[in-house]
């Protein structure tokens, strides 16, 4: 490398390079004087250099593996296992017939699992929106989550409120 | 339209519960955001729970709403907002819990307007005596919540009250009549054994976040 603050350094006057001693090898020039300021600044300029603070969105970056995660797999809590239910059950159902106590069975596991699961998908939901705050997947799966509960609640609030049924299933099964 | 006030009176019961645990958090500086999801996984778990458990213990015959299923539900989905948020968890906790008695006594007037878990108190028909009973709870509770700085007292004072008087009063329903112990009685033991063991396992719980 060749320089001025250097232990080799380039001689101002002709051009050669790779001085090793005081004088230039080739014309005799001596050897330039050191740059104290600008050597002293090279050497001392990390210690004032200013500590390189992140911007609070790098700071926030969420981890999108962790959350990409969670999300798929309350996706598949969510859609997938009452599918894998479902066709369970239909096999059963046309293999042992609508009356058996197989199908009866294989029906109430499966239910039982199946809304297990869901409750699973949204828990799974709310840790990947809470941990992962900048996560896309996590909002949007949020926002498909909250339209389908919004859309179950209501039908839920038409049946419990128009549906006489219930009342006289409150005779029955109210506890 | 004839208007199910049997419903109606079901929902309010969620809502009042609702209404006061989320305001009951939010006077303790609890973030909207922990409140909102804690709401809405507790909605999702009272009402799943609620209704599985009449349809489980029929074998699937019958389709209804069980305030035991909803407690269970309630507590489930507390539970599991004390360990995914890490917001004044003994506040998030006290406030649901505090507030669930509100929720079983609006509740219960909804059976009496349905004539279901019938009984008598002295004479009296048992339904409003259960909800005045657990109103009270409710009260109690709350005034302890409000003036304690350590919350879960009120927490834990609602539920030993709550569980007393749940055993307690069942023995006036018709469905105990003829039974030593009776099927609702059992269910409220199994669930209040559960909540001793985890209250006496709270130091060694894992602590949230």
């Amino acid at each position: 490398m060749s320089n001025y603050y250097g232990s080799d350094w380039k001689c101002p006057k002709c051009g050669t390079l790779n001085n090793m001693g005081n004088f230039c090898a080739e014309c005799g020039e001596p050897k330039p004087a050191p740059l104290v300021a600008p050597m002293y600044q090279q050497q001392q300029a990390p210690l004032y250099q200013e500590p390189v603070i992140p911007m609070e969105e790098e700071l926030v970056k969420p981890n999108n593996k962790g959350a990409n995660i969670l999300c798929i797999i309350s996706l598949l809590c969510m859609y997938l296992v009452p599918i894998i239910n479902f066709v369970i059950f239909a096999i059963v159902d046309m293999i042992e017939g609508h009356e058996s106590e197989v199908t009866d069975t294989v029906f109430l596991i499966g239910f039982g699992l199946g809304t297990i699961a869901v409750i699973a998908a949204y828990i799974l939901m709310i840790i990947a929106r809470v941990r992962y705050k900048k996560s896309t997947f996590a909002e949007v799966l949020m926002w498909i989550y909250i339209v389908q509960t919004v859309i179950a609640v209501i039908l839920a609030v038409i049946t419990i409120v128009a549906c006489f049924g219930m009342l006289y299933q409150c005779s029955r099964g109210m506890v | 339209m004839r208007i199910n006030w049997y419903g109606i009176l079901l929902l309010t019961g969620i809502a009042s519960g609702f209404v006061s645990a989320t305001l009951l958090g939010a006077s303790c500086k609890i973030k909207r955001q922990t409140l909102a999801y804690t709401a809405f996984l507790n909605l999702l778990c009272v009402l799943v729970f609620s209704f599985m458990e009449v349809f489980y213990l029929s074998a699937g015959k019958l389709y209804g709403m069980s305030g035991l299923g909803g407690a269970l539900g309630l507590m489930i989905g507390t539970i599991a907002s004390v360990y995914i948020h890490n917001d004044h968890h003994k506040e998030l906790f006290s406030s649901w819990v505090v507030s669930a008695p509100l929720m079983y006594a609006v509740a219960k007037t909804a059976c009496l307007y349905a004539g279901c878990c019938s009984g008598s108190f002295f004479g009296l028909p048992i339904q409003p005596v259960v909800s005045l009973a657990f109103l009270l709870i409710y009260i109690i509770s709350l005034i302890v919540f409000i003036r304690s700085q350590e919350k879960s007292k009120a927490a834990y004072m609602a539920m030993l009250l709550a569980f007393v008087m749940r055993i307690v009063l069942d023995f006036f329903h018709d469905s105990h009549h003829g039974h030593l112990v009776s099927r609702e009685q059992i269910m409220v033991l199994v669930a209040g054994g559960i909540a001793f063991i985890l209250f006496l396992l709270r130091k060694k719980l894992p602590k949230p976040r």
